[in-house]
C-alpha cells in the first residue's frame, strides 16, 4: 500500500509520470532494485506509446 | 728514611687479581692506595701475616711522602722507638707488606666479601663485575668509617 | 511503554541473576529511575540489554564499526569458571504498552571455543498478560512484528541519549550533519520511495545509453557530456564521503586524546610534582657524584687518619726527647766519646772510670744518637708534626664530607620514596607524555581543518557540477523533445527522467517537512529547558538543508556561533528528544528514555529545567549517571520534582563483574558527593 501522502503529492504530475512512479513504489515494497528496473522498462514503453497516441 | 723509590713492593700472588680488579673498576687510582689502606688496617688491628707466595705489585716510587711517613711511624712505634729499624727502607717495606697482607684479609672479611665472585674468596678473590657499580662509593664510605672509628685527642 | 522490571542473567558484566524493578502502579507519577555507577560498570549495558531483549540486536549506534564478535553478551567470568560448559544469557522484560502488559524473554547460549566465544540464539518468548492475570503466548514467528509495532527498531537508538551523541551534535561538523541526516532518514521510513528512485534512475540510464549509441549526434554528444558530468559528480561524492570518514576518525582520535588529557588534568598536579621530584633527584644525584668525587680526593687523608693514634704517639715520643734536649743532643755524641776515651772533660779535669762523673757521661752517651739517627729522628718528627697538624682539620673535613654525603643519600632516598608514592598515585597506565598528547591533538586539529577545507572545495565543485548537470539536462530534454516527436526512445527516456525527478522531489518534500517538524518540536523543548537568559534571546532551532543545526535569535538571525557550551548541550538534548518524540506515535515519548550523563556543562538552572521537564515528556526517564554527574544537588532537584521513583547502584564485585544494589531514595544523600567534593 502506497503512502497516502505520496499519492497526494504525485497528483501535480502528468498521468504517465504518476502511474510510472506509483508502479515503481509498489514494486519497491516487494522486489529488489534491478528486478524493479526490468519490470519498469515494459511499463515505460507502454506509457511512452500511450503518450504518443495522446499527442496524436 | 730516604723514601727510596727503587724498591719493588710485594703482595701475596693470590691478591693480584683483586688489585687489578679494584683499579680497573675505578675503586682505586693506583695500587699503592690499596696497599696503604690494607697496611693501616692490619697495623691498627695489630695483625700481620707472612706472604705465602710473594708477587711484585708496584714500585715504591709511587708511594707518597705521607704514606712513607705512616710506614715509618708504624715501624718506629712497633719497634719501641728504635731508630735503627728505620735505617733501611727495604726492611721497612718488608714489615709493612706483612701488615698489608693481614689487612687485605680483614678488608675482604669486613667489606669486600659482598662484592666478590662467589667461591673466589678462599682461592683468588675477584670482584664480581655485576656488583661493582656501587663499589667505589661504598669503598670511600668504608675508609671514612674506619677513620672515624679511630679516636685521639683532637 | 512503561518498563516494570528487567531481569538480566549472566549478561555482560552482570554475573548471575539480577532484577531491577523500575516501576509499579502504586508509584503513580514517580517515573524516574537513577542508575548510578562509575564508568564501565554497565550503565549503558542495561540499555543494551533492553534492545537485545526487544529486538535480539547487540549493536547500538555508538558501537560504530566494532565487529559483532567483539560485542559479546555472555558474562566472561561465568564462561571462565565453567570451561567447556555453555552459559545461558537471559534478559527478561516486563512492560506495559497502551494498557497491555507484556512479558518478553530472550536468551542466548554462549560457549568458549578456543580464543573466541560462540553465541547462539537459544530461546525467545512473549506473553501477553491479561487483566485477570492469565498469560497468553505469542507465536514465535509473530514476536518480532508485535514488538516492531510497539517500537520500530530503526529508531531504537533515539531512546538512548548518550553523552557522546549529545556532544557530537553540539559541533557544526560533518559528523553532526551525518548524525542528523541518518536520524531523519530513519524517521521518514521511506525505504520503498528510495528504492523506487534508484530503480527508475536505472531505467533512465539504460535508455540514455541506448540513445547515446543512436544516430542523433547532438543527443549523443549531450548524453556523453552528461554521463561524464555524472561520473565526475559520483567521484566527487565518493571523495567527499571518504573525507567525511577521515574527519570522523580524526575527531574520534581527538576525543580519545581529550579523554587521555582529561585524565591528565586530574593527575596533572601529580605529574608536575613528579617532574619536580625527578628534577630534584637529578640534582641530588649530581651532588652525590660531586660529593663522592670530593671524598675520593680525601681518600689518602682519610686513610692516613686511621694511623692518627700512631702518628701522634710517635710525634709525642720524639717531641719529648726534643723537649729534654736529647734531640738534637746538646752535646755531640762524638765529643762525649772523645771525653770518655781520653778520660778528660773539656774543662781539663780527669774523669775516672767508675766515678759519678763517669756515670753521668755514660748516661749522656746513651741518650745521644749519632748524627744520622738524629737526622732521621728529626725528619720523622717533622713528618709527624706536619701530619698531626692537619689531623684535626682533616678529621673535620672527613666528618663533614661523610655527613654531607649521608644527607645527600638520605635526600635521594626520600626523593625516591616520594617518587614511588607519586608514581603509584598516577597509576600504571601507559605513560604518555601530556605534551605529546597536546601536540598530537594540535596536529589532528590541523589535519581536520585541511580536510574540511578540502571538503569545502569538493562541495563547491559539486555545486558547480550540479549546475552544469541541470543545464545539460535541460539541453538534453530540449534535444530529446526535438527528436522525440519522431523517436519513441527519446520519449521513453524523457518519461523515465521526469518520473525520477518527481520522486526525488517528493523525497525532498518529505525530508523538508520532517525537518520542519523536528525543528518545531525541538524548539518547544529547547525553550522549556533554557534558562531565563537563554529564553530571552534564543528562539528557534532549525535543521538546515545540509542537515546542520542552527539556532535563530529573536531577530531570526543565525546565532549558533555565539551560544555557550551549556546552551549547545541543551540544543542537542532538545533535538535528540524531538527525534524520540516524533518517532513515538503520540506527542509524548512513549518509550523509556535513557539519558547518559547529561549534566556535564549545564548550569544549575539548565539542570533544574531538565530534571523538571523530562519526566513529564517521557513515559519513563532512566538516568544513567556517575558520581561526578549526580551529586546531592541533582538528587535534591529530583526529590523536589516529586518524580523520583528508584535508585540503583552498580557496584563492582569480583572478577570485573557488577552487582546491582537498590538503595532507598531517602538514604541516597549519604552516598552522594557534594558539589564542593
Amino acid at each position: 500500500m502506497i503512502n497516502e501522502k505520496i499519492v497526494e503529492k504525485l497528483n501535480v504530475y502528468s498521468d504517465e509520470v504518476r502511474e510510472l512512479a506509483m508502479q515503481a513504489i509498489q514494486l519497491s515494497e516487494s522486489f529488489p532494485e534491478k528486478a524493479i528496473a526490468d519490470q519498469l522498462q515494459g511499463i515505460v514503453r507502454r506509457l511512452a506509446k500511450q503518450q504518443d497516441g495522446d499527442d496524436q | 728514611m730516604r723514601m727510596d723509590g727503587n724498591i719493588r713492593v710485594h703482595t701475596d700472588a693470590m691478591y693480584k687479581e683483586l688489585y687489578n680488579n679494584m683499579k680497573n673498576n675505578g675503586v682505586i687510582e693506583d695500587f699503592h692506595e690499596l696497599f696503604f689502606l690494607c697496611a693501616c688496617i692490619g697495623y691498627r688491628k695489630g695483625e700481620h701475616a707472612a706472604i705465602q707466595k710473594r708477587d711484585d705489585r708496584f714500585w715504591s716510587r709511587t708511594i707518597t711522602p705521607k704514606e712513607w711517613a705512616c710506614y715509618y711511624a708504624m715501624i718506629f712505634e712497633k719497634s719501641n722507638f728504635d731508630y735503627e729499624k728505620l735505617s733501611e727502607d727495604k726492611k721497612v717495606l718488608e714489615i709493612v707488606e706483612r701488615y698489608a697482607n693481614a689487612g687485605v684479609k680483614i678488608l675482604i672479611e669486613d667489606f669486600l666479601e659482598d662484592y666478590l665472585l662467589p667461591n673466589s674468596n678462599n682461592s683468588t678473590p675477584q670482584l664480581d663485575p655485576a656488583c661493582c657499580r656501587g663499589l667505589p662509593k661504598q669503598f670511600v664510605h668504608f675508609i671514612f668509617e674506619q677513620a672515624e672509628m679511630e679516636t685521639w685527642d683532637r | 511503554m512503561i518498563l516494570h522490571s528487567m531481569t538480566v542473567e549472566n549478561f555482560r558484566q552482570f554475573r548471575g541473576r539480577h532484577v531491577l524493578e523500575f516501576y509499579t502502579p502504586s508509584m503513580g507519577q514517580s517515573n524516574v529511575t537513577v542508575i548510578f555507577g562509575e564508568n564501565g560498570r554497565g550503565k549503558t549495558g542495561l540499555f543494551r540489554a533492553i534492545i537485545f531483549c526487544l529486538f535480539g540486536e547487540r549493536r547500538l549506534s555508538q558501537d560504530g564499526d566494532v565487529p559483532l564478535e567483539e560485542l559479546q553478551l555472555v558474562n566472561v567470568s561465568a564462561l571462565a569458571d565453567n570451561p567447556g560448559q555453555p552459559i545461558r544469557t537471559v534478559v527478561e522484560l516486563k512492560f506495559t504498552h497502551r494498557e497491555q502488559t507484556y512479558h518478553l524473554r530472550r536468551a542466548i547460549l554462549g560457549m568458549q571455543d578456543g580464543d573466541r566465544v560462540i553465541e547462539e540464539e537459544d530461546e525467545k518468548s512473549l506473553f501477553l498478560i491479561t487483566a485477570d492475570g492469565n498469560t497468553k503466548p505469542v507465536l514465535a514467528t509473530e514476536i518480532d512484528a508485535v514488538i516492531n509495532n510497539i517500537l520500530d527498531r530503526r529508531v531504537k537508538d533515539y531512546f538512548l541519549l548518550d553523552g557522546e551523541k549529545i556532544e557530537r551534535l553540539t559541533r557544526a561538523s560533518i559528523e553532526q550533519r551525518r548524525e542528523i541526516s541518518v536520524g531523519i532518514r530513519n524517521l521518514l521510513n521511506v525505504d520503498a520511495l528510495e528504492i523506487a528512485i534508484k530503480a527508475v534512475g536505472r531505467v533512465a540510464k539504460t535508455l540514455d545509453n541506448e540513445l547515446s549509441s543512436s544516430s542523433h549526434e547532438d543527443l549523443s554528444r549531450l548524453l556523453k557530456r552528461l554521463g561524464d558530468n555524472e561520473e565526475e559528480q559520483d567521484n566527487s561524492k565518493n571523495r567527499l564521503e571518504k573525507l567525511a570518514d577521515e574527519i570522523c576518525l580524526a575527531r574520534k582520535e581527538i576525543d580519545k586524546t581529550d579523554k587521555a588529557l582529561d585524565e591528565f588534568k586530574e593527575i596533572r598536579h601529580l605529574l608536575e610534582r613528579r617532574k619536580s621530584l625527578e628534577q630534584n633527584l637529578q640534582e641530588m644525584e649530581r651532588q652525590a657524584v660531586d660529593a663522592l668525587s670530593e671524598m675520593r680526593n680525601l681518600v689518602c687523608k682519610a686513610t692516613a687518619l686511621i694511623m692518627a693514634p700512631t702518628v701522634i704517639t710517635v710525634f709525642e715520643h720524639i717531641d719529648s726527647r726534643k723537649q729534654k734536649g736529647e734531640l738534637p743532643s746538646e752535646i755531640r755524641r762524638d765529643l762525649i766519646e772523645r771525653i770518655l776515651m781520653e778520660k778528660r772533660c773539656i774543662c781539663g779535669n780527669e774523669i775516672c772510670e767508675g766515678s759519678e762523673a763517669y756515670s753521668h757521661i755514660i748516661d749522656w752517651l746513651k741518650r745521644t744518637s749519632d748524627v744520622t739517627t738524629q737526622d732521621a729522628a728529626l725528619n720523622l718528627w717533622r713528618y709527624m708534626s706536619e701530619m698531626r697538624h692537619h689531623f684535626s682539620d682533616d678529621a673535620d673535613l672527613v666528618e663533614k664530607r661523610l655527613q654531607q654525603y649521608g644527607n645527600i643519600n638520605s635526600s635521594i632516598g626520600n626523593l625516591n620514596h616520594s617518587l614511588e608514592n607519586v608514581s603509584n598515585q598516577i597509576g600504571t597506565s601507559e605513560r604518555q607524555d601530556a605534551t605529546k598528547l597536546d601536540v598530537h591533538r594540535t596536529n589532528l586539529q590541523k589535519g581536520i581543518i585541511d580536510l574540511e577545507a578540502n571538503a569545502q572545495n569538493i562541495q563547491s565543485q559539486l555545486e558547480n557540477l550540479q549546475q552544469e548537470n541541470d543545464r545539460l539536462r535541460a539541453l538534453l530534454k530540449e534535444e530529446k523533445l526535438k527528436v522525440g516527436k519522431n523517436d519513441e526512445l527519446s520519449r521513453r527516456s524523457i518519461l523515465a527522467h521526469d518520473t525520477q525527478d518527481a520522486l526525488i522531489d517528493i523525497h525532498k518534500q518529505f525530508t523538508s517537512e520532517i525537518k520542519d517538524l523536528i525543528g518545531a518540536s525541538a524548539t518547544i523543548l529547547f525553550r522549556e529547558l533554557l534558562d531565563k537568559e537563554g529564553r530571552e534571546n534564543l528562539r528557534t532551532i532549525v535543521v538546515n538543508d545540509d542537515y546542520s543545526l542552527q539556532v535563530l535569535d529573536r531577530y531570526k538571525k543565525p546565532f549558533l556561533a555565539n551560544i555557550s557550551a551549556g546552551q549547545r548541550q541543551i540544543m542537542s538534548i532538545s533535538f535528540i528528544a524531538a527525534l524520540a518524540i516524533i518517532a513515538s506515535p503520540g506527542d509524548k515519548i512513549e518509550i523509556p528514555l535513557f539519558m547518559d550523563t547529561p549534566f556535564g556543562r549545564l548550569s544549575y538552572d539548565h539542570r533544574r529545567n531538565l530534571i523538571n521537564k523530562l519526566p513529564t515528556l517521557a513515559s519513563q526517564w532512566i538516568l544513567l549517571a556517575t558520581d561526578t554527574e549526580f551529586r546531592r544537588q541533582e538528587a535534591q532537584l529530583l526529590k523536589n520534582s516529586g518524580r523520583w521513583g528508584k535508585f540503583f547502584m552498580l557496584r563492582p564485585s569480583s572478577n570485573g563483574n557488577t552487582e546491582i544494589v537498590e538503595q532507598d531514595i531517602s538514604s541516597v544523600m549519604a552516598v552522594l558527593r557534594n558539589e564542593e567534593d
